[in-house]
């Protein structure tokens, strides 16, 4: 009992950390709506790879991982090559986004593609679908957060009250200092997130031997784990590759990753992105390592998603095992931090300003995003206690939802016959699809691939036959477009 | 008359070679290294194969990197 106290005490100090960088941060606030949602786009190389990569690894990441290497096989290892596409289209996509929203001074991502397309009724769909299908990665953060606490205190601090003190906390500091904030805690708390994995990850196998003798006893025992489909016969070669493809796209069409693109202060920075976050893939052999030695070590856990600190508190020194939680906290927090801030951003520059009140100055509308920031993160509280459900699972449906947008992004930065008639036909049939795969069990996408990259290829097939059914963009609007097309292609890599 | 794109070679043989690699990671590859045996590195197959085509990936980004992805290291961004 004292013990679990203490890990209580170590998981506190971790929050206490971001409390005061947000304080700190909330000195160098402006009452702007570019300060408080995109820090005036003067966000460093430094807080942007951590913010990223914090962003990006989340409770999915870092508690996700083991579970599915746990129980569906090694369909997650996939995850070498998304971490390396997602840094890729980072550079490819993220930096022209990036040059047109500061050109054209954008805030959200509705912004882009209302002036893009020319179409206020893309950019509230897009708005709506970005919405939606971040709260229940948002949801995931506070549960994956929630599991930790409630595991780490021995249940002396429920789910519901873990989950509460996490929403809690992120409210604080993102209220006070808004994009910077997140951003510096951010710094902190990518530190942590990867020194947790990879150390948890060969500090575990270590007691079944080592790598190397894990999966000699593996290959003995249960050889059904180390190759698709994995022991379920359900994650084979075809959802190795969706999760491959919707995994990134969808995180990066997150509004959340939008203000990170129009944030940064460099370009230079988007072309080394790629290497920084492939590289820092590498951690996933922590997971990787966890998950299977579990199997062999503690069978049997359920939920899953568990493994991790369940392991940790049965085989680590306790001072260990609660540093090696509270990272994981930080992969929580840092990407919920992050999902909440962008969020905001979008209902209160899309909705609000547009038509709750037309006329209310920047201060009332930072004040807007603050309270957005509290509401969302309650919904998504709720969505938590009474939404169960696999982290990776309920986050591939999310990922999926955003990825969507990722069709209407590449037609407008790469193909000038695009227009909004195909975006929104496309953005509409992929969506329907996916909730279709999502809430009737009856209907599956063919090939055993996954339902969101299905979704996502009608969406793309509708763009293209609709787009050429249907009247180009304006001329005007075209020659915006090249000339601002030219003009990227002059000055940067 | 419209101003004539430049060629970049350099660029263009880093996005084929980096679609290559995705290829062999993903399709058709998954179904080249989806066994056990070898072992690579103490690691079945599908896991050490991969952590190679990793490593091949990381350079490629930082040639990239190095050279503004095509356009020469000399190349100076606004």
């Amino acid at each position: 009992m004292g013990q679990n106290i203490i890990a209580v005490l170590n998981i506190g100090l971790f929050m206490l950390i971001p409390l005061i960088i947000g304080y700190v941060s909330f000195k160098k606030a402006l009452p702007t709506t570019e300060d408080f949602f995109v820090q005036g786009r003067t966000m460093g190389g430094v807080a942007v790879f951590f913010t990223v990569a914090a962003t990006w690894w989340s409770a999915f990441a870092f508690l996700g991982s083991n579970a599915f290497f746990y129980t569906v096989g090694p369909v997650y290892w996939t995850a070498l090559a998304w971490n390396c596409f997602f840094g890729f289209l980072y550079y490819l996509i993220g930096k022209r986004v990036w040059f047109y929203g500061k050109k054209n001074n954008y805030i959200t991502p509705s912004n882009f593609f209302e002036d893009q397309y020319g179409s206020k009724t893309l950019s509230i769909i897009i708005s709506i679908v970005m919405l939606l299908f971040t709260l229940p990665y948002l949801q995931i953060q506070l549960s994956g957060g929630a599991y930790l606490i409630e595991v780490a205190s021995g249940g002396l601090i429920p789910f519901r009250l873990g989950a509460l003190l996490f929403y809690a906390v992120i409210i604080v500091y993102v209220w006070a200092g808004g994009l910077r904030a997140v951003a510096w805690t951010d710094i902190f708390y990518g530190v942590l997130l990867f020194f947790g994995m990879v150390y948890a990850g060969f500090y575990v196998a270590g007691y079944a031997g080592g790598p190397a003798q894990l999966f000699q006893t593996l290959r003995q025992t249960s050889p059904e784990v180390l190759t698709l489909p994995g022991p379920t016969g359900r994650f084979g070669v075809m959802m190795w590759v969706s999760m491959f493809i919707i995994t990134p796209i969808g995180a990066f069409m997150g509004p959340q990753l939008w203000t990170r693109m129009y944030a940064v202060k460099s370009p230079r920075l988007f072309n080394l992105m790629p290497f920084l976050l492939g590289f820092a893939a590498i951690a996933y052999v922590g997971s990787m390592l966890v998950g299977n030695a579990g199997i062999v070590l503690q069978p049997g856990v359920e939920p899953a998603d568990r493994i991790l600190p369940v392991m940790l508190l049965r085989f680590a020194p306790f001072a260990l095992s609660s540093l090696l939680l509270a990272c994981g906290a930080a992969a929580a927090m840092s990407s919920a931090n992050s999902f909440i801030h962008g969020m905001a951003a979008v209902y209160t520059m899309d909705f609000h300003k547009e038509y709750v009140n037309k006329n209310i100055d920047q201060k009332g509308l930072v004040w807007v995003g603050r309270w957005t920031i509290l509401i969302f993160a309650l919904i998504a509280y709720f969505m938590s206690i009474f939404i169960p459900g696999l982290l990776v699972t309920i986050g591939l449906v999310a990922l999926s939802g955003t990825a969507q947008v990722i069709v209407p992004t590449a037609g407008a930065l790469f193909w000038k016959r695009s227009n909004a008639p195909g975006a929104i036909a496309g953005l509409l049939t992929g969506i329907i699809l996916l909730c279709l795969f999502t809430f009737i069990p009856a209907i599956n996408p063919p090939f055993g691939m996954h339902g969101g990259l299905f979704s996502l290829i009608a969406n793309a097939v509708v763009f293209i036959v609709v787009t050429l059914a249907t009247p180009a963009r304006s001329e005007s609007l075209l020659n915006k477009v090249s000339a601002e097309q030219a003009e990227f292609s002059e000055k940067y890599a | 008359m419209a101003k004539e794109q430049k060629k970049y070679p350099l660029r263009t043989a880093l996005f084929v070679l980096i679609i290559i690699t995705f290829m062999i990671m993903e399709f058709p590859g998954a179904f080249f290294f989806n066994r056990i045996d070898p072992m690579l590195f103490g690691l079945p197959f599908i896991y050490g194969f991969n952590i190679i085509m990793w490593a091949v990936m990381c350079v490629l980004f930082l040639i990239g990197y190095l050279t503004s992805w095509g356009k020469g290291a000399d190349f100076k961004e606004e």
